[in-house]
């Protein structure tokens, strides 16, 4: 019975064809402004609970309506909802226009694809946030977005920080499929180009229902514009310089589409980046330039009922790491380095990038395509990411010319996604993602592999589903996840490892959007997520550049009883308690959208039980200097946090905006402070903006102040003098005191003051130049960032001035 | 109403989604089916052990001390010998770096013969505290291919009894090694202190 009366949902749409005859036939279609038809549009008349989907063409058709009048709800994803009265009957079939939603739309889910999710709160870049740090990395734009900061290493490494999460713990997007790489590395910066962006959004809350495990942190969003589908072509070009580092960027895209086959569009795009070392306010940070290829081509048919794309893109790299040579030292040296006000090498500035540096590519492949049936909306995408990673360290000899690592890992991914029309009042989607990854050590580094060979399998399969009434939204989420991994490697006295384990996990969100008025809306996202340890947190061993030091992952055991070299061994998985993380969060958005003043505000909260991390352990002393060394460690996390941005326009072309991220993390289970956790940060600016000047558009000032506090909630400091004390006389540093510690204490609070202009120069009929100044730093401040993890040996960029051009030709009507 | 189509239509959606991820499924699980085991790698930077030969001019055994960190990067630290030498004598001193998580019969075993092969680009460098320990400084008995000392071998003359610091530096100067260039200069390949006793 119950399966009947679900059958009875499923078609409700046949049963109001066929049923009964008495009432009225409503008609009509659905366009969005520019009178392009919208298919899968749904049009649900509140007071009957009756909806309807438009079919290919953007029609509806919806018979036996008794008379009166109804308030209808008409949703087409990417567009804003519309609320309208229909009087029943209708002299002639209606005509509701849908306006596209760029920024305010909360749609989390990819490009027009569902109807959900609508209640998971996201920040979006506006364009012109986009341009302004257009030369710069994916990481480093994102920075703008408040509840994101950056997790550095020296100036060519950005990864983005959601809510003090980053690394693992974020999903990143690109072009819908989830960026796999090694992004356990904190000096593994993303792999994308941020070129190919057109949108990019940052997922706060408790996204893992749909983007799986890993985005229990949050969600990176980088979309490019779709696909053209009428006749035309565009093109555009950046050309950006920067005085700090002498950087050239420079990016190509064309695009087009044909008059004869309506729907096919096509894009190809390059970009090129050349930076030598950048330098601080005193000095040259030797060996920190980044060298950047990077191409995409895309081609897509999109017809109303159906669609198919294929997307390549490649990203090749190269990033210098900075010189520090008293690291191979002493232990005098070692503290040297660190009491330094300067890194013991500085050079005069170059564009040659020599070890240590890293290398790496990254392919993507891409098949994606969707079909409307009378059921709803159908997307499958397949994706292959290729990605390799070279590291080369300052070593002996030739060796110098052979990578210390050398990486490759191979993924496949099917997500598979149905979007069914409505059933009744629910709105959703069901779901399945499945992914099979392969991670090899290319053989001859000539050095003891950093992380293991394995093979991950993992599925996952969700439903997602909303119920949608004037005033109030409501989401419910689950997912369940199962992953199985194999790994093989080698210990250090030269044994052969092999394990492998099986997770399996529910994970469940649950999100509601209560609207007050018209300007006003409370979102409350709360939602449970889980995340397997990665490899590299279990099986890390050895010299790495992001700690310039040692690291060990969970599940190495150091005997310290025990004669050497089989007094540090590999641990079978089920032979040590070691969980998966399992997090919970809350996510508190109040969002007042007025005429003049503009407020998002964020409250969190969100416990990580079993969290893994970093920390510092000790120094080894060895033959070839003493080197820190760090240990993976696991540990109960609590995060409370705030996020505001307000925006007021004092005058009609003078902005008000004021910024903050508090994040305040414990190690709850020690009771202690947790190392790396980004400090608080207040920022206003003032922005003039003139859309028509004369023949001149868009012009517009900035000018903005960010200030950074100490992170007060920082690890204890012990010196390396003390460590080594410690180590010498065989003591256990956390015998008497088990808290954290680190080896500097958390730098100084600063403030940085940015200024950027711009404007548009109408050149023809179809074409604009655009031309914008930027100065980043402006007081040329000498500051350290806590999260940069170079923090230790050198201070951050000094003033940079930035001139970039925009040129665009375009053959589209718009 | 008609269930029965609806029903038909939906099996063959499910069956055509069944038929996709079928394929798409049974492609990954072939290629899915290469698993590359590692391959055990060669460690030959690690200096494991630096070992110090004093061979006393006049005849005599050999003193020897040796730093020995039998756990390459691992977390431990290296067990390390004192230097006993006898007051106002002259000893030939010998520098020998070995990577013993190697087999001795292994290429990269021996450093201190890499060292040798490029000691174009290699010094060593000596540091005592306190320096009277010595008679006055210590002589390079070798020479690279432009005239330059490398310091595998050396001599040293003792000063009168005391005791302090003995460490030995290696420093790697690819392109940077001269007449003038010191410690300063380079990469340090090893860096390694001593304890030394002249009774």
């Amino acid at each position: 019975m119950k399966k009947y009366i679900f059958m009875v949902a499923v078609c409700i749409l046949y049963a109001q064809v066929s049923a009964q005859n008495n009432g009225h036939t409503l008609s009509g279609e659905v366009l969005s402004t520019d009178r392009t038809p919208l298919p899968g549009a749904t049009i649900f008349l509140e007071n009957l609970h009756r909806g309807m989907v438009t079919d290919a063409t953007g029609k509806f058709f919806l018979k036996s309506i008794p008379k009166g009048k109804y308030e209808a709800v008409v949703r087409f994803t990417g567009y804003k909802t519309q609320y309208i009265t229909i009087s029943v009957p209708s002299a002639k079939p209606i005509s509701i226009l849908l306006q596209e939603d760029d920024l305010v739309l909360n749609n989390v889910i990819v490009k027009g694809q569902s109807l959900t999710s609508a209640a998971i709160p996201e920040s979006a870049l506006t364009e012109k946030e986009i341009e302004i740090t257009r030369g710069e990395s994916l990481g480093e734009s994102l920075a703008q977005l408040t509840g994101v900061s950056t997790l550095k290493t020296g100036s060519g490494v950005a990864k983005p920080v959601v809510h003090g999460l980053s690394g693992n713990r974020i999903v990143i997007l690109n072009n819908d499929v989830k960026l796999e790489g090694q992004q356990w590395g904190t000096e593994h910066a993303p792999e994308i180009d941020p070129f190919i962006a057109k949108k990019i959004k940052v997922v706060k809350g408790a996204a893992a229902v749909k983007y799986g495990s890993e985005a229990l942190g949050g969600v990176v969003i980088v979309e490019p514009p779709d696909l053209p589908t009428g006749a035309g072509l565009n093109s555009e070009i950046n050309l950006i310089g920067m005085s700090n580092g002498r950087s050239f960027t420079g990016d190509v895209q064309l695009e087009g589409g044909f008059s004869t086959i309506n729907g096919l569009g096509w894009r190809i795009q390059g970009s090129s980046k050349n930076a030598g070392d950048t330098h601080t306010p005193d000095y040259n940070l030797t060996n920190s330039g980044v060298k950047e290829l990077n191409y995409s081509i895309g081609l897509g048919l999109k017809k109303p009922a159906y669609g198919i794309e294929l997307y390549h893109s490649h990203f090749d790299t190269e990033v210098g790491i900075l010189k520090i040579t008293g690291l191979t030292g002493s232990l005098e040296d070692l503290r040297k380095v660190l009491e330094s006000e300067r890194p013991p090498i500085i050079e005069d500035f170059s564009y040659d990038i020599g070890n240590p540096r890293q290398q790496a590519t990254h392919d993507l492949f891409k098949i994606n395509g969707f079909f409307l049936t009378e059921f709803g909306r159908f997307n499958i995408q397949y994706g292959l990411q290729l990605n390799k990673r070279k590291e080369f360290d300052i070593r002996i000899g030739s060796l110098s010319d052979i990578p210390s690592m050398n990486l490759e890992i191979t993924t496949h991914s099917l997500d598979l996604e149905w979007v069914h029309n409505p059933f009744g009042l629910l709105d959703g989607s069901i779901g399945l993602n499945g992914a099979y990854q392969d991670n090899i050590n290319i053989p001859g580094t000539q050095r003891s592999n950093f992380i293991p060979n394995f093979n991950n399998y993992s599925t996952g399969i969700y439903l997602i589903e909303g119920i949608e009434k004037s005033f109030w939204e409501l989401e419910a989420g689950v997912r369940y996840d199962t992953k199985f991994s194999d790994i093989r490697g080698w210990n250090l006295n030269e044994s052969f490892y092999y394990d492998n384990f099986h997770f399996t996990n529910f994970t469940a969100t649950l999100n509601t959007i209560y609207h007050i008025g018209k300007q006003d809306r409370i979102i409350v996202n709360v939602g449970s997520s889980w995340r397997p340890p990665n490899m590299a947190e279990l099986y890390s061993f050895g010299k790495h550049q992001s700690a310039a030091g040692l690291e060990y992952g969970l599940l190495w055991f150091w005997d310290r009883e025990a004669p050497p070299p089989a007094n540090i061994y590999i641990r079978k998985f089920d032979q040590v308690a070691i969980e998966n993380e399992q997090g919970f969060k809350w996510l508190n958005t109040y969002e007042h959208h007025g005429k003049k003043l503009n407020v998002d505000f964020s409250a969190y909260l969100h416990r990580i039980n079993n969290y893994i991390f970093i920390r510092p352990e000790g120094v080894t002393k060895r033959p070839e200097g003493a080197l820190p060394y760090f240990w993976y460690r696991q540990t109960d996390a609590l995060f409370l946090g705030i996020d505001a941005d307000t925006r007021y326009p004092l005058f009609s072309f003078l902005n008000w905006n004021v910024k903050l991220n508090y994040l305040w993390a414990k190690d709850v289970r020690n009771n202690d402070y947790l190392p790396f956790i980004p400090a608080n940060q207040v920022e206003t600016g003032f922005e003039f903006q003139q859309n028509q000047w004369g023949k001149i558009r868009d012009v517009y000032a900035r000018f903005s102040a960010a200030y950074t506090a100490r992170q007060k909630r920082a690890p204890r400091v012990i010196s390396p003098e003390v460590i080594t004390e410690a180590g010498e006389q065989d003591k256990n540093l956390f015998a008497e005191d088990p808290s954290n510690f680190d080896f500097l204490a958390a730098p100084l609070a600063y403030t940085l003051v940015n200024l950027d202009a711009g404007i548009t120069v109408p050149t023809g009929k179809s074409n604009a130049l655009q031309f914008r100044l930027g100065i980043r730093n402006l007081f040329n401040v000498s500051y350290r960032n806590y999260t940069n993890r170079l923090r230790y040996y050198a201070d951050d960029e000094g003033r940079n001035f930035i001139v970039s051009l925009k040129f665009n030709i375009s053959t589209f009507k718009n | 109403m008609n269930t029965n189509h609806i029903l038909s239509h939906t099996s063959k959606i499910q069956f055509k989604l069944y038929g996709i991820l079928f394929l798409v499924f049974g492609l990954i699980g072939f290629t899915g089916c290469d698993q590359t085991d590692p391959v055990p790698e060669e460690i030959p930077e690690t200096v494991t052990t630096v070992k110090l030969t004093f061979t006393p001019s006049g005849g005599g055994s050999p003193v020897v001390a040796q730093a020995k960190d039998a756990d390459g990067d691992g977390p431990g630290g290296p067990v390390v010998d004192e230097i006993t030498l006898v007051a106002h004598t002259t000893y030939a001193l010998s520098v020998e770096l070995y990577n013993e998580l190697l087999d001795p019969t292994d290429a990269g075993y021996n450093i201190s013969d890499e060292v040798d092969n490029e000691s174009d680009e290699h010094q060593f460098f000596f540091q005592v505290a306190p320096p009277a320990l010595f008679d006055g400084s210590f002589q390079y008995n070798d020479q690279d291919t432009n005239g330059l000392p490398v310091g595998l071998k050396t001599t040293w003359v003792t000063g009168a009894a005391g005791s302090g610091t003995f460490r030995v530096i290696l420093k790697h100067q690819p392109g940077l090694k001269s007449a003038t260039s010191d410690v300063t200069v380079g990469e340090s390949d090893v860096n390694q202190s001593f304890g030394i006793t002249i009774p």
